[in-house]
Order: structure tokens, then C-alpha cells, then sequence
């Protein structure tokens, strides 16, 4: 190699020579040309990378700077180690001889780069990213090569990655280096490098609703301060951030999910920068605990005019008006145990929320209505509850016995049952004030949730319990009449409007066979319904409707397919039958229409059954539907090919064999024994 | 009225969390490249995978070069799920395509989405708060999103690192199919900036 030898040359020379301070400069501006000769610098479009050291040799034992230099056309710019919203940050490979290994690139403070609506961190103009080298105790006299594969990533409004392999030889030798001329950016640049908090300063990070506050003690002013975050998905980037006196205010990411412990960043003030990692304290909300609890408590009370809760609060207080005669105390013991019902139906809700939220699913509040048979039981439920407001059916003397126990009896348990019913029931609904409390009070700790939620509680609760503690209130209110009947039969309709809405969500939540099997339990309760007014005093009844209820949730709750057996069936073509024939496996093809009731009879038969999905899975068959509901000509051709007009029509395709017809009536029998 | 107080609390909801996995997926309604326009509506039903696209980004052309992604679409619309890809390019920037450059480039890179999405208008990348190019969704049959990120780990340009990388949109979509709940469903997004 020329370069090593010609280096080793100068390099003994240099050494056996007692050089005078002129002599030493002349050769080191001969070194600087000569080694200027190695691949120290690449040039590309937009940008160069320069492989540069401060000092001119290696003195054995003495630490070595050394570091890429980047020159940027203007309008370009690299990025820092967290890019921000988009891009890469370069990348620095060394390669050292005995193994020696480079300590982390230094990073000097970025800037913020904005384009469009993203934010950007990054360098413009030039930058030198220096890392240090320990040198050990004892190197040979060979000549020290330096390596580096550098990649990075220029952009303006486009980006170019690109990469390079620079090296560089040094000589090693005994007496203290020279500098070379790149000894001024080194300083420039370890000068913009951000410090360790000094003794004087102190940070403390606190976390808000939405944003970071960042306080930071002994600086006089805090202009033009920002906080680079170093790690991805905390801080909104593109966001300014506010300072008010000693506080800055950084906007968290949308899509942070739980604060991080530690904050670390470089906090960036005028021209000099400190390098920040502290803790994350939770603070006081801008919206103050106490304003929330009192929100969430005007919400409940205002759920109790919503559609959902006003016919069990109404039919609560027809049963008090009633009863305005009865004892004081036990009015008062009623609406307790009402109130009990609510709030630890809530707590229970809240319970299984957090639970689920800690097992790490992304809950919001209505999740239990993101579920097929939850929704299902509860539109059969109000169903069943709108018939007998609407006078179907009475049980007992009012309404479905449970304000019944009022007059009657010491059951207190109807009372807690009803406030089970209040909050089941008002899950679908809500009312202005509870978004925003119920928001705040998922993105808290447990005891404020609960906190809050309890207060909701109490909200919901509170019109029944303040009637029970004032009667003479109840006094002012019209004396019970038949307006309480249409009364009661209007909130049986909005009941009903209740349903469709269920039934509306469970559209686009499940497939339409699961929705025509809700619709048949709705079935089955209509049934019940009459049952119950035909022969109302029949215990027989009585236990015969409670069995069709009970059938009715059972069918909802567990035919809820799971999605792992269900069997996977795809949109039939002409096209991949042939591409699949191709690829030597055989499909089934299922041509059927919505309004073809034989089909739906046989899918029903053959493909719930258990053998039937076993050995098509077996068999590796891939199932094709082709649906014929509307127009479609391409289906028609393909069944007069088969020698077929109409549906039902199934058909398995075989590689290298005709196809073969199966008969209009199938069972999991035929198709098994048809399959190869 | 029910609607009106279902918007409303959706509304108060969402602004409580902004736009994160685990919500459900904006609406949309976009031309195509195949002249018509599409709405997320359509899809119910299926799982839909949103991929943004910029055809000279080098992160994009990353994963065409190496036919990464149009694996990834052959693999996934065989088994049903809709693949679109977005351009949310505007008029005059790097990416930008009308419908005849879609359906030129889908033949060049042997590309098999299920639909060519073109928002040169920005509106559904901002919706969906689209940063870079390729930015992933993964979003479920219920219309839940239950992925949003990088396509990949390797957030480098370099064309050696497909092979090595691990593919979240691959992952999440094996655990959703096969039921179970996806392991890394929220991801930092690597790519070049979307050219609004």
C-alpha cells in the first residue's frame, strides 16, 4: 500500500529527527496534503461528509477527537438522533484498529424544522458530529487508520439517503500533537454541544392533562426556549410551546398513551442548552379535581332526563307517589338502597374497566357496548321492558314487580335491582357535562376514577333520594292519575326507539346472521309478552316466560361466533378458480342469494357443523360464495356452464377433473363424502 | 336525538384521547384510481390495512424495490383483507399522482392493493394524522384501528434491512386473524415527511 508506506517513511522520519518548531509546522502542513489523499471526503449532491480530526497524530494513551463533517446545501438539512415527525438520523460505523471502540457521537443542539405539518429535527448549513476515542497505553508505530461507513439521510422538500466510506491514516507518535486547521470547529462545535444542568438551575417536569410543564429555577429569562424531546411519541413536535414566567409548556403527543417516568430532552434557551432527564411528577389539572367531581354530579342528574334512565326514574316515582302515606323511614330506606343499586353498579363498571384497561386493552367508557352480546341482551331486556310499559303485560300490580316491592314487603332488593337497571340502562346514554368528567376520569389514577365516577353515581341517583327525604315535595307534584298511563306508554316508545338504536349498532358490529338471531329472540320476547297478558295469574306462565327470556339471552350470548372457527370464504370468480386449479388446490363453490331460503337452511346444516369445517380445513379447500342476491352475469354464466339456472348450486372444482355438482339439499354427510 | 347525544359523547370522547389505536377509524370517502369514489363504509365487515405512499420516497422505495409490500398485499387480499394505499401527495410535491400514474405504477411494481387511494388534498391523511411515507393502519372488522405505525423496526432506507426486519402490519394482522389481541399496536413512524 502506497499511502501506508510513504506514512510509515515520514513517520520514521520524523522520529529519528530532533525537530525544530518551524520543522514541525512545515511537516505538518505536509501531512495535512498528504493524508488529505486518503478518502477523508465525499461529495454528493446536496451534501458532503468529511472525515476530519482535531489533531494532526496519536499520542499513545491520550484521548483522540475525531468526527464527521457535514456541508449542506442551503435549503437541505440531516437530522438529530430523534428526527422528529419524519426522516433518519445519520449514522456513524467506525472502524478502529486493537479493537478500540468510539464513545456515542456527541450531538449538537438542533433546530426545529418545519414542513408542512410536520416538525423536523435537525442540522443546516454544516455540522460535525464528533466522537472520542480512548487510545490505549501502547500502540504500534504502524500508521493509525481510521474508518468510517457514514449514512444518512438529506432532505428539503424530498429526501436522498446515501452513505459513503471515508478512512484516514494518522501517524503515531510520541510527542504532543499538532493541531490541525479543524481545531476551531471542534472547539465551535463542543461548545454547542448541551451541558449538564448546572448546580444553579433546577428543572422540575410536570404532568398535565394534555402537555409537560417544565419549570425551570435560576434563569432570568427564558427566551426563545424550547425542549427537544429525545425519545419518539412524548411531545408533539410541530406544537409551540408557551412560556409563562419560569414554566414552559410542552404539548404531549397524541399518541402517548401513559406518561413516561423520566422526561429526557435537550432544553434549548437562546444560544445555550442543557441536557434534561427528570423524573415526571403528576400535577394538578388546569381543571381543578373538585370542578370535575361537581360535573360529573350535575351529569348524573341530567342522565335522568335522558331517554334511556327517564322511564326507571319515572316509574320510581310514580311507585313514590303512590305510596306518599308510607312511613317516612322507609321511604327514605327505599331510596337508599336505590342508590346503592347505582353506585355500585358503577363502582362494578369502573372495576371491570380498569381491570381490562391494565390487561392492556385500549378501553374508552361505552366499551362494554363494543360488545355484539352485550348489546344483544340489552335490547332484549328494554324490548321486554318497552311491551310492558306500553301495557302488554303487568306483572304483579306495577311494573315488573320491582317498584312493587315498595308497597308491599321489606324487600329492599328490588330497590338495588333498580339501580342496577338506572345504570344499565343509562350505559347507552349521556348527558352534557359526563364526556368531558368521564374523559378526565379515564386518564387519572384509580382513586380519581372511582372519585368521580361515584359522584356520577350520586348524580344519578339524586332526584329519587332528595324526593324520598322531602315528601311534602312529592306533595306538589300531580296527584297520580291516568296521566301517568300515557306517560308511561310514551317512555315506552322512546324504549323501543331505544332498541332499533341497539339493534342500528349491532349492524356494523356483527354479521347479518347474528343480527336476524337477535331478532329472533326479540321474537321469542314478543312472545313472552303475550303470554303474560293472556293468562296473567297463571304461575305456569310466570316460569314458562322467565324460561323464554332466558332462552332468548342464551341464544344472543352464545351465537356469537367465534371469529377462530368460523370458516373463511371468499368473493367466487371465474378467474381464481381457474388460478387456483392452477395452483392445484380444489375449491368449493357456494352459490347463493339472501332471499334464497334453502340456501340459508343448508349453509345453516352443513357449515356450522363441526366435521363439515374439520375436513375442509383438512383438505386445504378454499371456499369461494358466489352471491347471487343481486344481478350478476357473470354468476349466471358460471352456473349455465355447470348446467345450472338457479340457486342453491354447489360445486367443487378439482385440479385436472370436471366439476362436481353436489344436490339442491345438502348435509354435512354429502359434502364430506364429495370432498377428495 | 339518540344520534345527536351518541355524536356528542363521541365527540367529547374523542377529544379526550385524539386519535389513537384502540379508536374507531375516521371515515373517509376518496376517488380511487379506478375513477370511483370509496368509503371506509364499503369495507365493514373486513379488515382493512391503510398504507401510505409516496412512489420516490427512499423509505417507499425500500419496500417496493425489495417487493416487500406487494407480498405483504398479495398475502393479506388473498384472505380477504382490503389493502389501500394512499397518496396524500399534494399537486406539484414529490408523490404526487393522478389515476393513470396509480394504475402505471401498480403494473410496474406489481403492486396488489385493493384500491388506489388519491388524497391530493391532504384531507384523509389529515384525518387520519398521517405523518410519513409509508405510515401503516391496521384496522379491524368492527372499523377499530388496532395498529398505527412503522411498517417495520429497521427505520433505515437501506434496502439490506427488509430482510431482517420484524413486520408489525404482518404481526398484527397473524394475531388478529387467528383471534388474538395484537402484541405491539402502537409504533413511532419512520419515512419520508407526507408531501401535503
Amino acid at each position: 500500500m502506497f499511502k501506508g508506506n510513504f506514512g510509515l517513511l515520514l513517520n520514521s522520519f520524523f522520529n529519528s529527527l530532533k525537530p525544530s518548531k518551524m520543522g514541525l509546522l512545515v511537516l505538518n502542513i505536509i501531512f495535512s496534503s498528504v493524508l488529505a489523499s486518503a478518502e477523508t471526503l465525499s461529495t454528493k449532491p446536496h451534501i458532503s461528509a468529511e472525515l476530519v480530526t482535531e489533531k494532526a497524530s496519536v499520542k499513545a494513551g491520550q484521548d483522540l477527537e475525531v468526527g464527521i463533517k457535514f456541508v449542506l446545501e442551503s435549503g437541505w438539512h440531516i437530522y438529530w438522533e430523534n428526527p422528529g415527525d419524519s426522516g433518519e438520523a445519520p449514522r456513524i460505523i467506525w472502524g478502529l484498529p486493537f479493537d478500540i471502540t468510539a464513545r456515542p457521537i456527541g450531538w449538537p443542539a438542533p433546530e426545529k424544522i418545519i414542513v408542512g405539518p410536520l416538525a423536523d429535527y435537525g442540522y443546516s448549513g454544516q455540522v460535525l458530529l464528533i466522537s472520542k476515542f480512548k487510545i490505549p497505553e501502547f500502540l504500534s508505530e504502524k500508521p493509525f487508520e481510521i474508518k468510517a461507513k457514514v449514512k444518512w439521510l438529506v432532505c428539503s422538500q424530498v429526501c436522498i439517503p446515501g452513505s459513503t466510506d471515508l478512512d484516514l491514516f494518522l501517524p503515531v507518535i510520541n510527542s504532543e500533537p499538532l493541531f490541525t486547521s479543524n481545531h476551531d470547529l471542534f472547539e465551535k462545535t463542543r461548545a454547542s454541544h448541551p451541558l449538564p444542568l448546572p448546580e444553579n438551575i433546577k428543572i422540575n417536569v410536570g404532568s398535565l392533562h394534555k402537555s409537560f410543564r417544565i419549570e425551570i429555577q435560576g434563569l432570568q429569562d427564558l427566551n426563545q426556549a424550547y425542549f427537544f424531546p429525545l425519545h419518539p411519541l412524548q411531545v408533539d413536535n410541530f406544537a409551540d410551546q408557551k412560556i409563562s414566567g419560569s414554566t414552559l409548556t410542552v404539548k404531549k403527543s397524541e399518541q402517548l398513551n401513559e406518561d413516561p417516568q423520566i422526561l429526557e430532552g435537550v432544553l434549548k434557551i437562546g444560544t445555550q442548552s442543557y441536557l434534561i432527564k427528570s423524573a415526571v411528577a403528576v400535577t394538578e389539572e388546569s381543571t381543578p379535581l373538585w370542578l370535575e367531581i361537581l360535573f360529573a354530579f350535575l351529569g348524573g342528574l341530567i342522565l335522568n332526563l335522558m331517554p334511556c334512565v327517564f322511564p326507571v326514574l319515572s316509574m320510581k316515582v310514580f311507585g313514590f307517589l303512590k305510596n306518599l302515606n308510607e312511613e317516612r323511614e322507609k321511604i327514605k330506606a327505599h331510596a337508599r338502597a336505590y342508590m346503592f343499586g347505582v353506585i355500585i353498579s358503577f363502582w362494578t363498571l369502573v372495576a371491570v374497566l380498569l381491570a381490562l384497561k391494565a390487561g392492556g386493552q385500549h378501553l374508552g367508557w361505552g366499551f362494554q357496548l363494543q360488545s355484539p352480546p352485550f348489546v344483544a341482551s340489552l335490547a332484549i331486556i328494554l324490548f321486554l321492558f318497552g311491551l310492558n310499559l306500553v301495557g302488554v303485560f303487568q306483572i304483579g300490580e306495577s311494573l315488573m314487580g320491582i317498584g312493587h316491592s315498595l308497597t308491599k314487603k321489606e324487600g329492599f332488593g328490588g330497590d338495588f335491582f333498580t339501580g342496577v337497571l338506572a345504570t344499565v340502562v343509562a350505559t347507552p346514554c349521556t348527558a352534557p357535562f359526563m364526556g368531558s368528567a368521564i374523559g378526565f376520569a379515564l386518564s387519572q389514577n384509580a382513586l380519581i376514577t372511582f372519585l368521580i365516577f361515584t359522584s356520577l353515581a350520586l348524580g344519578l341517583s339524586a332526584p329519587y333520594v332528595f324526593l324520598a327525604y322531602n315528601p311534602r315535595v312529592g306533595k306538589i307534584l300531580p296527584k297520580p292519575g291516568p296521566w301517568m298511563e300515557t306517560l308511561k306508554q310514551i317512555t315506552a316508545f322512546l324504549i323501543f326507539a331505544t332498541v332499533i338504536w341497539l339493534v342500528s349498532v349491532l349492524s356494523v358490529q356483527a354479521p347479518p346472521p347474528y343480527l336476524v338471531m337477535v331478532m329472533g329472540s326479540l321474537f321469542l320476547v314478543g312472545i313472552t309478552a303475550w303470554l303474560l297478558h293472556r293468562w296473567p295469574y297463571s304461575k305456569k306462565t310466570r316460569i314458562l316466560a322467565l324460561l323464554l327470556v332466558l332462552l332468548a339471552l342464551f341464544i344472543v350470548i352464545s351465537k356469537n361466533e367465534n371469529p377462530k372457527n368460523a370458516l373463511v370464504w371468499e368473493e367466487f370468480s371465474p378467474e381464481k378458480i381457474s388460478s387456483y386449479k392452477a395452483e392445484g388446490k380444489t375449491s368449493f363453490v357456494d352459490f347463493t342469494a339472501a332471499w334464497c331460503i334453502s340456501c340459508k337452511v343448508n349453509e345453516l346444516v352443513v357449515f356450522s357443523s363441526p366435521r363439515v369445517k374439520e375436513e375442509l380445513k383438512k383438505h386445504k379447500i378454499v371456499l369461494l360464495k358466489a352471491d347471487w342476491t343481486s344481478q350478476d352475469p357473470k354468476i349466471t354464466q358460471a352456473l349455465a356452464e355447470l348446467g345450472r339456472s338457479g340457486v342453491p348450486t354447489y360445486a367443487i372444482f378439482q385440479p385436472g377433473k370436471n366439476p362436481v355438482l353436489l344436490p339442491e339439499v345438502i348435509t354435512p354427510g354429502i359434502v364430506i363424502n364429495a370432498l377428495p | 336525538m339518540k344520534k345527536i347525544i351518541l355524536l356528542v359523547f363521541l365527540l367529547s370522547v374523542s377529544k379526550a384521547y385524539a386519535l389513537k389505536v384502540g379508536d374507531m377509524a375516521p371515515p373517509f370517502s376518496v376517488m380511487a384510481s379506478d375513477g370511483k369514489n370509496h368509503a371506509l363504509q364499503e369495507f365493514k365487515g373486513q379488515y382493512v390495512v391503510l398504507e401510505w405512499h409516496n412512489k420516490d420516497c427512499p423509505f417507499v422505495k425500500k419496500h417496493y424495490g425489495t417487493g416487500n409490500i406487494q407480498a405483504l398485499q398479495k398475502k393479506w387480499t388473498k384472505k380477504n383483507v382490503a389493502w389501500l394505499t394512499v397518496v396524500s401527495s399534494a399537486a406539484g410535491k414529490q408523490g404526487y399522482e393522478t389515476a393513470s400514474d396509480a394504475n402505471a405504477e401498480m403494473k410496474t411494481t406489481h403492486a396488489l392493493p385493493t384500491l388506489m387511494l388519491l388524497d391530493p388534498n391532504g384531507k384523509m391523511g389529515k384525518t387520519y394524522e398521517a405523518k410519513t411515507t409509508p405510515h401503516m393502519f391496521v384496522i379491524d372488522k368492527a372499523g377499530k384501528i388496532i395498529y398505527a405505525g412503522a411498517i417495520d423496526d429497521k427505520t433505515t432506507p437501506d434496502t439490506e434491512d427488509v430482510k431482517t426486519a420484524k413486520n408489525y402490519v404482518d404481526a398484527a394482522l397473524e394475531e388478529a386473524t387467528s383471534g388474538k389481541p395484537v402484541t405491539i399496536s402502537s409504533t413511532q413512524p419512520y419515512g419520508c415527511g407526507i408531501k401535503y
